[in-house]
């Protein structure tokens, strides 16, 4: 009993912290500063990091009580997530410290609100059935939506909500309608038992309403992970927002989005009927990521304002990151493990997000939706340290050597690589991702060519410098020394197999000498990365 | 306890009137242009797949479908509390719940 709640430990600080800003917010008087509640949430988010950090190391993984141990799944793939969530929370929460109080939305709801859906992200890509990944998913989704309008004076963050609310609530019931399918052919809700199901009965996998649920299940979650053509409200959604929310948003969300994703893919539907089937997932994923680094990279090309460069330059990072999932070994259900590719491209895409949203935090001024060029031109003469991890951060999208970026891009393609038959899938990425270089050197160029004086007033803050700050060196040292990160994300990808494996293994998690077993019959897997030099 | 019916009504009626209660939802979410319409087009597509998760359970003479009802239903009601809060933040802008109203960023 005592060791379930060890092992819960992330989520109890998350919720014990969300409580302590909302009775923070009560009892404080009105009118009073609760900037110091954003160091709290802050505060709570390393210790829950520490608490990931040190079940990471732990041999033994699973609950004692039967009730918790079918929903919720602590292994190293769900850590590495929860690693990634709560880092972004950190980040995106000390870039909220001084911002706020300049937008006039110093509210201790803010911090609470944050904390709560980082709860409900860290239970999302930890979720073992069905009901846990819905519950999961409207704790985190209703945080985001009142975050998203928390400037409530704005038109622009009131509308930006309201349109987030109303495609997330429908997205939400077409979820819930594919789990609702699932369960009426499998009689489960749990992830491995729906995939033992599939597995060992003839019945369900060949059902047509087994085939419905899981393309609706696909298409509420390419909704969520913001892929095309399921992305029409990013753009808007992104520039009304806040800049710290928009920062959240961008890393925190889409990071628990695609953990459930990927886990429900290759556990509940990782059968061959499934991947190759008449109705494939792997053809339904391999369209939605040409379709997002199409249309996202060339919607980009013409913004002019930041955070909307930015929304579409999410599209197009859903587009690679989704390559990540057809790259998967195909073949025996136990040879369904995940490179390591997704886990660190995430994290790259999440500190690199995070040090652009900082930053647009900072030249946000007074105007929050419009960062346009007049903005950010000469900012290197009035700020190069900004100026110099706004750089980083664009560089890092972009993936050049020697940023985090390009670790992930590299990781993917050469995963994605290892079938041949996708060559062509790789180089239209890499198309892409030349396109892509037309906006993102854009900025550094107008960032430090430029020689306008910006009338913009710049927010000056330590938070901020400091968000950023931290964001650009982590970006650089797992660019220049993936080592570690490499192989973290290869064993936290690997551990799914560990669900994905009900012929072998059985139990949700394994110790890791039987995992290993289960591994083994891996030929090829993910072909060993070259750490660049 | 089923034998006992003179008459049961079978599995794919549920589904069908599902279905139809879905599809419905899903039209008004995206043609209804008043933002209380579409809030209460959102209901009847989560209350749909509520009698799905219900018409399965019974089938299948299991509780899971039940319980995830509960949740469901519970989640709906937050949704809605964050829904018309705001739709009131929109009709403060704008002076009327008009979902077309919502074009300040689009250029």
């Amino acid at each position: 009993m005592i060791s379930d709640l060890v092992l819960a430990s992330p989520l109890l600080i998350l919720a014990f912290v969300g409580l302590l800003a909302l009775m923070a917010g009560v009892l404080s008087p009105r009118d009073t500063s609760t900037r110091w509640l954003g160091y709290v949430v802050s505060f709570g988010c390393l210790i829950a990091l520490g608490a990931v950090w040190w079940l990471w190391g732990q041999p033994q993984l699973t609950f004692q009580t039967a009730a918790m141990s079918g929903s919720l799944t602590f292994d190293h793939f769900g850590l590495a997530l929860a690693g990634i969530i709560l880092l972004g929370t950190l980040l995106t929460s000390l870039a909220a410290v001084d911002y706020l109080p300049a937008q006039d939305v110093d509210h201790p709801e803010y911090y609470a609100l944050v904390a709560f859906c980082a709860l409900g992200m860290v239970a999302l890509v930890t979720a073992g059935d069905l009901l846990t990944v819905f519950v999961a998913l409207e704790v985190m989704s209703i945080g985001v939506y009142i975050l998203a309008g928390f400037k409530r004076d704005s038109p622009y963050a009131t509308e930006s909500a309201m349109k987030y609310f109303i495609m997330g609530s429908f997205a939400s019931a077409v979820l819930l309608l594919g789990i609702a399918f699932i369960y009426g052919v499998t009689g489960e809700i749990t992830l491995v038992g729906i995939s033992r199901a599939f597995h060992f009965q003839d019945g369900p996998a060949s059902d047509p309403l087994a085939a419905i649920g899981m393309v609706l299940i696909l298409a509420a979650f390419a909704f969520k992970v913001a892929a095309a053509p399921f992305h029409m409200w990013v753009p808007d959604v992104y520039e009304g927002a806040l800049s710290s929310v928009t920062g959240f948003m961008a890393v925190a969300v889409k990071t628990a989005a695609f953990g459930a994703l990927a886990r429900i893919l290759l556990t509940c539907f990782g059968d061959e009927a499934f991947r190759t089937g008449p109705i494939s997932w792997e053809v339904f994923i391999a369209g939605l990521a040409v379709a997002s680094m199409l249309a996202g990279n060339l919607m980009a090309l013409a913004q002019t304002n930041l955070k909307r460069m930015l929304a579409y330059s999410a599209v197009a990072h859903t587009g690679y990151l989704l390559l990540a999932l057809v790259a998967v070994p195909g073949g025996e259900l136990s040879l369904n493990a995940l490179g390591g590719g997704l886990v660190i491209y995430l994290l790259g895409y999440t500190l690199a997000n995070a040090a652009a949203f900082a930053v647009a935090a900072a030249l946000g001024g007074e105007d929050v939706e419009d960062i346009s060029e007049p903005a950010y031109a000469g900012l290197a003469r009035r700020s190069p340290t900004l100026a110099f991890f706004l750089a980083v951060a664009m560089l890092s999208l972009l993936g050049i050597p020697a940023t985090a970026g390009f670790v992930g891009k590299l990781t993917i393609f050469s995963e994605l690589l290892a079938d041949p038959s996708w060559l062509w899938l790789v180089v239209f990425a890499v198309v892409n991702s030349v396109i892509s270089a037309f906006y993102y050197l854009r900025v550094i160029l107008v960032a430090y060519m430029k020689d306008e004086s910006g009338q913009m007033r710049l927010l000056t803050s330590r938070t901020v410098r400091f968000s950023a700050g931290l964001a650009t060196v982590l970006t650089l040292a797992v660019g220049l020394l993936p080592g570690n990160a490499l192989e973290a994300s290869t064993d936290a990808g690997r551990s799914l197999a560990r669900t994905t494996t009900p012929g072998l293994s059985g139990a949700v998690a394994l110790p890791h000498a039987s995992a290993e077993a289960a591994v083994i019959g891996a030929p090829d897997g993910a072909p060993e990365v070259q750490s660049p030099r | 306890m089923q034998e006992t019916l003179a008459f049961t009504v079978p599995l794919s009626w549920y589904l069908i009137l599902a279905a139809i209660l879905f599809t419905i939802g899903a039209i008004g979410v995206f043609t209804r242009r008043n933002a209380l319409l579409v809030l209460m087009s959102v209901e009847i597509m989560l209350n749909a797949v509520n009698l799905t998760f219900l018409a399965f359970a019974r089938t299948r003479g299991d509780s899971i479908g039940h319980v995830v009802t509960f949740f469901v239903i519970a989640v709906a009601a937050a949704e809605a509390a964050v829904g018309l809060a705001l739709v009131m933040g929109v009709f403060r802008h704008t002076r009327t719940v008009n979902v077309d109203s919502l074009r300040a960023m689009r250029r």
